[in-house]
């Protein structure tokens, strides 16, 4: 075999090798999680609160609830002011004459690529200066909640502006023609059609929300029981996977409660990748 | 140069129509050299090629049509091909008239006319005259002189009526001869009404150059 | 020319900026007849066409000077949405939303106040048989306007403008994305259509121009690149016999 024909080989082996353990470190993580976890996993599992202190015993029931409110109430702050962001950057920011605003308008995109950069725990430690401790809203849904829309903010507006730029032009040129004004124009064409990609990066946010750790670890506090009132303290399911873990003996419990994280992981991804299938026909 | 293949069939056009008015011109020169000559093989013979310009004109009125069809002609290129299809059809006719004055020939019996030909070779000359200069001012759109010709046309009508008082004059003195007598007016009377088309002519060239319908009779 | 006149445009010049694109034009827009206006690529035609709708607005550092007339009122004195109603347009891509037909046909009357549903559908209904579409499209019009072919989708885009019962439609070269039926499709209607309204249409197409249009204006760029008005005139004036060489020279073909 000619050198030429030994290094395309080589070449061929090598990538085939580098993919095959990526693929093999995947499966190795969640493989060993599910297997091990699943074990643990029955109804009660689901339904009963954990106990606390370090036996950790008890389910998971009032993780679940947590994560659900907490994701909920990220998104009820996160969403509208995301998205308005994202309507005004793209429909409204490049008509705008004023110099100062257009200044404004810079600033806030560079605030808006920067943000989507920064380390989530740096959220965490600003939402407890300010939300835990300065607002005296101490450890608690809301706290988080706070935190979660800093986090999750960027990436709603990203989707946001790509979804509406991928709305042709040709649709407000024709709405605009027939009389309609610029929002009537926004509400009832380029928004009806930019829903998937906006819904898209909703559902990325819920995803990150759901495995965040560190910015909830400083803002949700770590109460194992039900959160009553966006006041209440409480813990995600991924935080539960740490307390068990680090806090008590009951580490079986903890792949439990990783396993069940994995699935909702998983099947979170399969609904975006249905969304944006969805969105290219 | 944009449309070559349009500038090509235009210029063709042109070379045609060029042709056809030199071979009528040729015709009706002929024709008064057959009646004054009494030359009746010559008369056959005009007869005859009156065939090739008949044909010559049919091709010239495809080509229009072709032309109008595949290139879509407007404004000057459409009115030239419209009044090509029109003076054609004129110089046809008057090819025709040039053929009638030979098979008057035919008919008038061999020896000399009833009085000798004077002013029918003039009216011919003058129509030929008529006719060139109508053709000239056609393929270089001159409008001036289109608009001189016609006024041209009255000797032509002065010529006629002399020959038809002499003619009448002629016969009082020889009844006998009254058939040959008709037969020469008829004969200027054909040569009379190729004024009266290359007058048309003229109306033509002057739609041609301005896109203005007139009546210069 | 004898007709009454609907729209006006009295030393109407246009800058993008500090680019000149369209210099002093004066001109008259018959009523219920259709105006063609043709020129090479880029002499403003388009531009001119979208002044009339103030759809140049839309263009950042757009300025204006002389006058547009709709109705014999300025259309910078008119609130630019009733404008629009009156002043209808058609685009050179079909670009019906992805909404279902009888949502397209509606968005119109819906967004100017028109709620009734019966009412409603009595408007889509005529409207889409103004548009030559209703007998193709009866029997389903919640289908989706995607479903349907080009020419059938710029048919629906015409009704859904005709829908607000303008005066005036603008064409933006309704027909240049089209196949040669629905293009001639499309001029049938647009024959059909100028008994009701009047009809400004910008093409390319130069037969197009004459087979279908009552007036024609022919514009062309000055040598500062502004495009200029140099004809204008009844369409079978402007093609047997033009008054200016270049007019002559642009439909004979010899340029542009």
């Amino acid at each position: 075999m000619n050198s030429r024909k030994l290094r395309q080989n080589l070449a061929y082996s090598t990538m085939w090798l580098a993919c095959g353990m990526t693929v093999a470190i995947l499966l190795v993580v969640i493989g060993y999680v599910i297997v091990k976890g699943f074990a643990l996993i029955n109804l009660d599992f689901f339904l009963t609160a954990p106990r606390g202190g370090l036996s950790g015993e008890g389910g998971i029931s009032s993780t679940i609830i947590a994560t659900v409110y907490l994701v909920i109430t990220t998104l009820v702050f996160a969403t509208p002011l995301g998205v308005g962001a994202g309507i005004f950057l793209v429909e409204y920011a490049d008509n705008i004459k004023s110099r100062l605003v257009k200044k404004l308008v810079a600033v806030a995109r560079f605030g808006v690529e920067t943000l989507a950069g920064v380390p989530s725990i740096i959220f965490g430690l600003f939402g407890y200066a300010l939300f835990v401790s300065a607002l005296h809203f101490g450890f608690s849904i809301l706290s988080a909640a706070l935190a979660g829309t800093c986090l999750v903010i960027p990436v709603i507006i990203r989707t946001t502006e790509e979804a509406l730029k991928s709305v042709p032009n040709s649709y407000r040129e024709a709405s605009l023609a027939m009389g309609a004004n610029k929002w009537e124009t926004i509400w009832k064409v380029v928004l009806p059609s930019a829903i998937r990609g906006i819904s898209t990066g909703v559902v990325l946010s819920a995803g990150r929300i759901v495995s965040e750790t560190a910015i909830f670890y400083v803002t949700l506090g770590g109460s194992y029981r039900t959160p009553t009132s966006l006041m209440s303290s409480g813990r995600t399911m991924a935080l539960h996977v740490y307390y068990l873990a680090m806090e008590t003996r009951a580490f079986d419990k903890a792949l439990a409660t990783a396993a069940v994280l994995v699935v909702l992981i998983i099947l979170l991804n399969l609904v975006i990748n249905t969304v944006s299938r969805w969105l290219s026909t | 140069m944009a449309r070559e293949t349009y500038e090509a069939e235009m210029n063709a056009l042109r070379e045609e129509m060029l042709k056809l008015s030199n071979m009528t011109n040729r015709a009706l020169e002929r024709s008064i050299v057959i009646l004054r000559d009494r030359s009746f093989d010559e008369g056959e013979k005009l007869i005859e090629d009156d065939e090739e310009i008949n044909l010559a004109c049919h091709h010239i009125e495809e080509s229009c049509l072709n032309i109008i069809a595949t290139q879509q002609p407007v404004a000057g290129d459409l009115r030239f091909i419209f009044a090509t299809m029109q003076i054609a059809m004129e110089l046809e006719r008057i090819a025709d008239y040039a053929k009638g004055i030979a098979v008057i020939n035919r008919k008038i019996p061999p020896g000399s006319h009833i009085k000798p030909l004077i002013d029918i070779p003039r009216m011919q000359q003058k129509a030929r005259e008529m006719l060139e200069m109508s053709m000239d001012s056609f393929l270089k759109c001159d409008l001036d002189s289109a608009r001189r010709i016609p006024s041209m046309d009255v000797e032509i009508n002065l010529l006629y009526e002399q020959v038809y008082r002499e003619l009448v004059t002629r016969v009082m003195e020889s009844p006998e001869r009254i058939a040959d007598a008709m037969l020469l007016t008829f004969a200027a009377h054909n040569l009379e009404r190729v004024g009266d088309r290359v007058i048309n002519i003229c109306e033509r060239v002057v739609y041609l150059c301005t896109g203005d319908v007139v009546d210069m009779g | 020319m004898t007709e009454q006149t609907v729209m006006k445009t009295r030393d109407f010049t246009l800058y993008y900026g500090a680019f000149k694109a369209l210099n002093s034009i004066t001109m008259d827009i018959p009523v219920n007849c259709i105006t063609a206006i043709i020129g090479p690529s880029g002499c403003g035609k388009s531009s001119l066409l979208r002044s009339f709708n103030r759809m140049n607005d839309l263009i950042v550092d757009m300025s204006v000077e002389g006058r547009i007339l709709v109705d014999d009122e300025e259309i910078y004195s008119q609130d630019v949405v009733e404008l629009r109603k009156k002043v209808g347009m058609v685009f050179q891509r079909p670009n019906p939303f992805p909404k279902s037909i009888f949502d397209n046909v509606a968005y119109g009357p819906r967004i100017h106040g028109t709620r009734d549903r019966s009412k409603l559908a009595a408007i889509v209904e005529s409207s889409i048989r103004d548009a030559a579409l209703w007998d193709e499209v009866k029997d389903d019009l919640d289908k989706s306007a995607l479903s349907l072919s080009g020419g059938q989708q710029q048919r629906l885009c015409i009704a859904r403008a005709l829908a607000v019962e303008p005066e005036v439609i603008l064409m933006d070269e309704p027909a240049s994305a089209l196949d040669p039926v629905a293009t001639l499709k499309i001029e049938e209607l647009m024959e059909k259509l100028k008994r009701k309204y009047t009809i400004v249409v910008v093409t390319h197409n130069m037969q197009q121009a004459a087979r279908v249009s009552d007036y024609t204006a022919f514009l062309l760029t000055d040598s500062e690149r502004a495009g200029n008005l140099i004809e204008f005139g009844g369409t079978s004036d402007i093609f047997t016999k033009p008054v200016d060489k270049r007019t002559e020279d642009y439909i004979s073909g010899r340029f542009g």
